[in-house]
């Protein structure tokens, strides 16, 4: 643009700018809401004969938006209700409405029936909703549209009452599924994933309304693997699955044009061989006691039989779940254990807390002291405490980044001595990669003492989320969850006995021993035994052995196709002094729009060994064994230094990090030159540790 | 002797005393600067390098089976906005949150490739010492892409910019 005019002309260029930039804004804020997406997967219904509701676009919520033009910027209310007059209906309508900005769950409701929720998206987006029989009543109606809680603003508008039913208008119909266990031949819970012909979500219809937990694409079955996904006319492909363990299946479908069914058989099988462990999910939630997220109770309860998961452990916000009822009554009671637990959520973090008593109060979410509330966790009867996604929601915001973990000591610049038995490494709804820092985290705190475990888990708050796609294995000698019981479970997570997975298994012992157990080091080696098993959509490429933080050995795998069992074996070489070991397996994620993660990888980590490798029959962590190196050669640098040079690069770490606590008297420069000097294969470590970081100081 | 008269001829007599004294000032002391060194030339080091036609299918395998080959940029912020390896984690020099933030995929990867921006550019080696000497990442998985980032615009090698992570 060119300014010619002369009173433009006399405006300063900063001003300009201003005016410029006010008006690009103002210009935004003008704007019409974004226009209907050209993926609206419903049909035309402009000409159907239908009771006009409400043409003109509302505004609802609390807040000002003068930025949003298709309505008023004052909100009418918090939520929208409206009163109307029809007729009874005997047979099936639908209702027609169009939404913009939300992006809570709004229920919408009619004469108190949920029709199902608002499409949570920022454009406008129309929505087709079923009206079943005998909703609508003689005299007033009463529609709304209610959010979980006052405080998100949407326009709504547009709605319109069909003559047609929904089913009659979109042209839908049930397709029956049933999915089979090939090795019983008895029906099996399975989550079913249906696409269209280019791949994408198939709109399921009736969410909410079948009796099967149903997003787009997605359709849980019940108990006996049935499920009735409803569809319109064309080519489908039905995907079953049932977490971890099991088999994939799939099945093109035609459904005709007329009105015509169809029916489908996927059988599926269990493929990898977990004798001895236990999967559980130690992180889950429900919309109907967490708030947020869209898995009603019921939902979750059938979401977890289909995911085929051993142990559920209910952690909504600041309550106490039971599933055990809702398990009756949908005849689930066989399929998992549940144990009721709390995601007791705080200023501090959120802490995954079980088992409570039916009973039992809450915990106080609101102390701001890691010991206090830890106490009153465990003082409400919780006997495992764990520490999500300690670096979310950003790494710096987690708990570990406001309580300054460093990654070389392991010590909390806060001061924090972490009180939890575990933290969460894996969260399969964290961002893809989350999980290495987090492993960082916990390499470094393990080798500063702590005695903190690792834990899998999903966090899935939705049904399209899969439940226990992250899950933790844990070690136990019966393998019928319901007959273990809860007291086994939380024996396993005390001990320690835990193998984490995201899509892989992964079993390691050293000499016999597995995760948890303490070994003593015949010699300066130990047997490893290499698990890494795998169903046939899932891949491995490789293996690693950490000791002490440090990967020790890596292994490339192969599999041919269909499921894969790794079994590998060899003498692993110690360092001599005590250490810890962990094994890693990672393979890349399954392509297809039938897998649902957030993950880019299959992954697996196992819990340490611990190995005692001085023989003195105990165990000392990196840190403890370089403050009794210190203890022993507080006089003589060289000597300690000598010492040091036996040790790996974890000890010298560590050995660095106490050196540094030291007080200044104690230790000259000259002790600090003869202390690097000596200290053989860690000299430059220790001079860029010891020296520079001094000068740079 | 008759000083010369202009200011010019005063600065010139000024600056090359001063530089005949600091000449005879460095040849006598023992850490003198040695005339005969090129101290500009890019520092030896002794890490594994990867030439141009083994980044291009790292750069193919990375996408492939992301997580087993981690890519460091090494440049300033800045430059890495403007454009770099897609994938790559942004560490700068004497940036200690950005490579704790890698740290985690650096301990669990099977190949790191550092690169700066190529020439004389030193920061690709300093990262990688870090990373070996004061990390204990395992020194056999760490390599250098000397070439840097300069030469893998030049033959159009991917890119992305903006923030990767």
């Amino acid at each position: 643009m060119t300014v010619s005019s002369p009173e433009l002309r006399r405006i300063s260029p900063p001003l300009a700018l201003a005016a410029l930039a006010l008006g690009l804004g103002l210009g935004a804020h003008g704007q019409e809401p974004s226009p209907e997406t050209s993926t609206d997967p419903w049909p035309d219904t402009s000409a159907e004969p239908a009771l006009e509701l409400l043409s003109e676009w509302h505004h609802y919520g609390d807040t000002t938006t003068p930025e949003w033009s298709e309505a008023p910027p004052e909100p009418e209310a918090g939520w929208f209700t409206l009163e109307f007059d029809a007729p009874a209906n005997v047979e099936e309508r639908a209702l027609e409405l169009r939404s913009a900005h939300v992006d809570e769950a709004w229920i919408v409701k009619l004469n108190g029936v949920a029709l199902g929720t608002l499409p949570r998206q920022q454009e406008v987006r129309r929505l087709l909703l079923a009206v079943p029989p005998g909703t609508l009543r003689d005299g007033p109606d009463l529609l709304e549209a209610r959010p979980p809680k006052v405080g998100d603003d949407i326009t709504l508008g547009g709605l319109r009452l069909l003559e047609r039913g929904y089913r009659e208008a979109l042209g839908v119909r049930p397709l029956a599924v049933q999915v089979i266990d090939r090795a019983t031949g008895a029906g099996v819970p399975a989550r079913l994933v249906v696409l269209d012909a280019g791949g994408r979500a198939a709109l399921l219809h009736y969410p909410g309304q079948s009796g099967h937990p149903t997003r787009s694409g997605v359709q849980y079955t019940d108990a006996e693997g049935r499920a009735l996904p409803e569809l319109g006319a064309g080519v489908w492909t039905v995907h079953a699955m049932r977490g971890t363990e099991w088999s994939h299946a799939s099945a093109v479908v035609r459904m005709p044009e007329d009105s015509g069914t169809a029916a489908v058989q996927l059988v599926i099988e269990r493929e990898v061989d977990t004798r001895g462990w236990l999967s559980c999910d130690t992180h889950l939630h429900t919309y109907t006691f967490s708030g947020h997220g869209d898995a009603t109770l019921e939902e979750r309860v059938m979401t977890l039989a289909g995911e085929g998961v051993d142990v559920a452990v209910a952690t909504d916000h600041n309550h106490q779940t039971d599933y055990a009822p809702t398990q009756r009554a949908l005849g689930l009671s066989a399929e998992y254990l549940s144990i009721i637990g709390n995601e007791v959520t705080t200023d501090l973090g959120h802490f995954n807390a079980f088992p409570y008593a039916r009973e039992a109060s809450k915990p106080n979410a609101k102390l701001k002291d890691w010991g206090e509330l830890d106490a009153d966790i465990r003082g409400h009867g919780a006997q495992i405490v764990i520490l999500n996604h300690p670096r979310w929601p950003k790494p710096e915001e987690g708990p570990f980044g406001i309580e300054k973990l460093d990654l070389m000591s392991g010590d909390f610049g806060s001061g924090l001595r972490l009180p939890v038995d575990a933290i969460e490494i894996f969260n399969s709804s964290e961002p893809p990669e989350r999980w290495k820092m987090v492993l960082a985290d916990w390499f470094a705190l393990r080798n500063s003492g702590s005695r903190v475990y690792g834990v899998a888990s999903s966090d899935s708050h939705t049904v399209a989320n899969p439940a226990a796609q992250g899950r933790t294995y844990l070690a136990c000698a019966e393998d019928d969850p319901i007959l273990a019981g809860e007291a086994a479970i939380v024996s396993a997570f005390q001990r320690g006995a835990l193998s984490m997975s995201q899509g892989l298994f992964l079993e390691i012992t050293a000499d016999g021993a597995g995760p948890g157990e303490q070994i003593t080091a015949r010699g300066r080696k130990v047997a490893v035994k290499l698990r890494v098993a795998g169903a046939s959509w899932a891949n491995a490429t490789r293996a690693d052995l950490f000791l002490d933080g440090r990967r020790v050995r890596s292994e490339p795998l192969f599999k041919e196709s269909g499921s894969f069992d790794h079994k590998l074996e060899f003498m692993l070489e110690l360092p001599g002094h005590d250490c810890w070991l962990v094994a890693l397996a990672q393979g890349p994620a399954p392509t297809g729009g039938w897998w649902t993660t957030l993950q880019s990888h299959l992954a697996a980590l196992s819990n340490p060994i611990l190995i005692d490798g001085d023989g003195d029959g105990a165990w000392r962590s990196p840190r403890e064994i370089a403050a009794a190196m210190i203890d022993a050669h507080a006089l003589d640098a060289a000597a300690l230094g000598a010492a040091l040079s036996e040790h790996d690069a974890a000890v010298a770490i560590q050995l660095a990090t106490l050196w540094k606590q030291r007080p200044a008297a104690s230790a000259s420069f000259a002790d600090a030159q003869a202390l690097c000097a000596h200290s053989g294969p860690h000299e430059t470590m220790m001079y860029r540790l010891l020296i520079e970081d001094s000068d740079a100081r | 002797m008759i000083p010369p008269r202009s200011l010019p001829l005063q600065m010139l007599a000024v600056a090359a005393t001063a530089l005949a004294l600091a000449f005879a000032a460095n040849s006598l002391h023992p850490q003198g600067l040695e005339s005969s060194r090129d101290y500009f030339a890019k520092p030896q080091h002794s890490f594994q390098t990867v030439t141009m036609e083994e980044f291009t299918d790292f750069v193919t395998y990375l996408e492939d089976e992301a997580g087993d080959i981690v890519y460091l940029d090494a440049r300033r912020s800045g430059q890495y906005q403007t454009g770099h390896v897609p994938g790559s984690w942004n560490v700068p020099r004497n940036d200690p949150a950005a490579l704790e933030a890698a740290l985690g995929a650096l301990q669990v990867a099977a190949y790191v490739v550092i690169y700066c921006q190529g020439g004389h550019c030193e920061d690709s080696i300093f990262l990688a010492e870090d990373l070996v000497y004061r990390h204990g990442i395992d020194f056999s998985i760490v390599h250098i892409f000397e070439p840097g980032w300069e030469a893998w615009q030049k033959q159009g090698g991917a890119e992305r910019a903006g923030a990767d992570r």
